[in-house]
C-alpha cells in the first residue's frame, strides 16, 4: 500500500513538472503597485514601463511557481493514490 | 489553459481524494460497530450524482445561474476577505460563531490561495455524505443494517438533495449537525443509560446548527427537550399514553407561546416580521406577503408557511429552467412523504422513530416562519428529506421483512 502511494506521489510530481514547466501561457495577473510618476517599477526583477499615476496598475505575467505546483502535484498524486487503494483493495481482498 | 489552471486542478485533487478518505474512515468506522451494512455503494452513486450535478449547474446557465449568483456571491466574497485576514483575527471567532458554513472555506483558500470554487463544492459534498452516512448509522441503530442500506439509497439519490449538494450554502453543514442530533436523540430514546458519546455528539450537532443557522437552534432545542420527555414519558406510562399528553401539553404551550411573543419578545418578533418583509433576492416564486405582528396573525403564519414548506413549489410552477428540473424533486418528495405517512398508519408507530418525527415537525415551523418564496423552501425541504430517510427507511425495512414472510408463508402452505 505504501509503495502505490509513493508511486502516485511520483506519478504527481512528474505530471505537475511536465505540465509546469511546458506549459503555453501564464495566468495574466494585475497588480497594483504603489509608485511615484516618472519612476520605474520592477516586478519579479523585469524593468517595467514608467508608472503613469501614482498608484499604477500593472499587468504583468508571473514568474512559473515551479515549486508550488510540483509540491502540489506530488501531495495530489499521493493522496489521490491514497484514496484509490483505499477504495480498491478491500474489494480486492473481499474477492480472494 | 494556464498554470493557475494546473494550480486548481491540483488542489481540487487533493481535496476530492481527502473527502473520500474521510468518507471511507466513517463509513469503516460506524460498519465495525455494526450500525451500517455496506453502505459503500449508495454513497459513491450519491458522489457520483452530486459530481454530475456540478458539472450540469456549470455548463448549463440556465440551471445553475441561480445557484452561482444569489448567496454563493456573498458567502464567496465573505470567505475571500476571512481569508485575506491572519488566524490571530477576532474575525475567525465571530465568523466561526454566526457564519460557520463559511470556515471550511475560508481555511481552504487560507492554506491554497484563490483556488477557484471546486474545491469548496467538493468539500461541500462531502459535508453532504457525511450527513447521508450518519442517517443511515441511525436508521441501522434502529432498524437493522437493511434500513441502513435503504436510508442511505434514499437520502443518496433524492435529486434536490444531490441537487444543492455542491452549493455553497448553509445546507451541508447544518445537514450534519442535524445529522449528528437525531443520532444523539434516538440514542437517548433507546438507551435510558446517560453515555458521554451522544451527548457531545448532541452538543456538536446543536452547535453547528447555531453556527449556520441561529434562528433553528431554538427549534432544535425544542426537539430535544420534547424528545427527552417523550422518551421519560413513555418509560412511565407507555408510548400512546405519553405521547398523547406530551402532544396536547406541546401544542398548548406551542400556542400559548406564540400568543405571548410579541408581549414577551417584541425585538424579535420585529426582526422576523423585517426577514418576511424583504424579498429573497433573485427568487421569481414569492409566497403571499405574511404579517406577525400580533398572536393570530403569528399562529397563521406558523401553519400556513407550514403549508406552504411541504406542498410549494407546485409541480405546475415550471416558468424556468431551473423550476422544470425542480420538479422532479418536489414529485419524489411528495412521493416520500405519502409513503411514509401510508407506512406508519400500516405498520403501527414504532417508539424509536418518534425522536426523527419530533425533529421534523420542529425543524419544518423553523424554517417555516422565516420562509419568503418557494424556492427558497425547496431548498430547505432537503434538510427535511435527510431527516425524512430515517423513518422511511425503517419502515419500507419492516414492509419488505413483512412481505418476504407472506411469501415465504405461501410458499410453504
Amino acid at each position: 500500500m505504501k509503495r502505490l502511494i509513493a508511486l502516485g506521489a511520483l506519478a504527481g510530481l512528474v505530471v505537475a513538472l511536465t505540465f509546469t514547466l511546458a506549459m503555453p501561457a501564464r495566468q495574466i495577473r494585475s497588480v497594483a503597485i504603489p509608485a511615484r510618476p516618472g519612476q520605474r517599477v520592477a516586478v519579479y526583477g523585469a524593468l517595467q514601463p514608467y508608472a503613469p499615476r501614482a498608484l499604477s496598475r500593472v499587468t504583468v505575467q508571473p514568474s512559473p511557481r515551479t515549486l508550488r505546483d510540483a509540491l502540489l502535484g506530488l501531495v495530489a498524486g499521493g493522496l489521490a493514490a491514497a484514496a484509490i487503494v483505499t477504495v480498491v483493495r478491500p474489494r480486492a481482498m473481499r474477492r480472494s | 489553459m494556464t498554470d493557475h489552471w494546473l494550480f486548481r486542478a491540483e488542489v481540487s485533487l487533493i481535496v476530492g481524494a481527502l473527502v473520500v478518505l474521510v468518507l471511507w474512515r466513517l463509513m469503516a468506522a460506524l460498519n465495525a460497530r455494526g450500525q451500517t451494512a455496506s453502505i459503500h455503494v449508495p454513497i459513491g452513486a450519491g458522489l457520483l450524482v452530486r459530481l454530475l450535478a456540478v458539472a450540469v449547474a456549470a455548463a448549463v446557465p440556465a440551471i445553475g445561474h441561480k445557484l452561482t449568483s444569489t448567496d454563493e456571491a456573498t458567502f464567496l466574497a465573505t470567505t475571500k476577505t476571512l481569508a485575506a485576514l491572519p488566524l490571530s483575527s477576532s474575525k475567525w471567532l465571530s465568523m466561526g460563531l454566526h457564519w460557520t458554513e463559511v470556515i471550511p472555506w475560508a481555511l481552504t483558500y487560507k492554506l491554497f490561495g484563490d483556488c477557484g470554487t471546486l474545491p469548496l463544492r467538493l468539500e461541500q459534498i462531502g459535508l453532504n455524505l457525511i450527513a447521508v452516512v450518519l442517517v443511515s448509522a441511525t436508521a441501522g441503530k434502529i432498524g437493522g443494517r437493511r434500513a441502513a442500506v435503504i436510508t442511505a439509497w434514499i437520502a443518496a439519490l433524492e435529486p434536490s438533495s444531490a441537487y444543492f449538494g455542491g452549493l455553497l450554502h448553509q445546507e451541508s453543514l447544518c445537514m450534519v449537525g442535524e445529522a449528528l442530533l437525531l443520532g444523539a436523540l434516538v440514542d437517548a430514546w433507546m438507551h435510558d443509560n446517560g453515555s458521554r458519546r451522544p451527548l457531545l455528539c448532541g452538543l456538536v450537532g446543536l452547535g453547528l446548527i447555531f453556527g449556520t443557522r441561529s434562528y433553528l437552534a431554538f427549534f432544535a432545542a425544542v426537539a430535544v427537550v420534547l424528545v427527552l420527555a417523550a422518551a421519560a414519558l413513555q418509560r412511565r406510562v407507555g408510548l400512546t399514553r405519553g405521547l398523547v399528553a406530551l402532544t396536547v401539553v406541546a401544542v398548548a404551550v406551542g400556542v400559548a407561546g406564540i400568543f405571548a411573543a410579541p408581549h414577551v419578545v417584541p425585538g424579535a418578533v420585529a426582526n422576523l416580521q423585517h426577514q418576511l418583509n424583504v424579498p429573497y433576492p433573485g427568487a421569481n416564486l414569492p409566497l403571499p406577503h405574511a404579517t406577525v405582528t400580533n398572536g393570530s396573525d403569528l399562529l397563521k403564519t406558523v401553519v400556513l408557511r407550514s403549508v406552504d414548506l411541504i406542498l410549494r413549489p407546485y409541480p405546475w410552477q415550471t416558468a424556468s429552467a431551473a423550476q422544470k428540473v425542480a420538479v422532479a424533486g418536489t414529485l419524489i418528495w411528495y412521493v416520500l412523504v405519502l409513503v411514509t405517512a401510508w407506512l406508519t398508519i400500516r405498520q403501527g408507530l414504532d417508539g424509536r422513530l418518534v425522536p426523527a418525527l419530533i425533529v421534523i415537525v420542529c425543524a419544518t415551523i423553523g424554517f417555516a416562519l422565516t420562509l419568503v418564496d418557494a424556492g427558497e423552501g425547496f431548498r430547505h425541504r432537503v434538510n427535511l428529506v435527510l431527516i425524512l430517510a430515517v423513518p422511511l427507511g425503517v419502515l419500507l425495512d419492516r414492509w419488505w421483512t413483512a412481505r418476504a414472510q407472506r411469501l415465504h408463508g405461501l410458499v410453504a402452505t
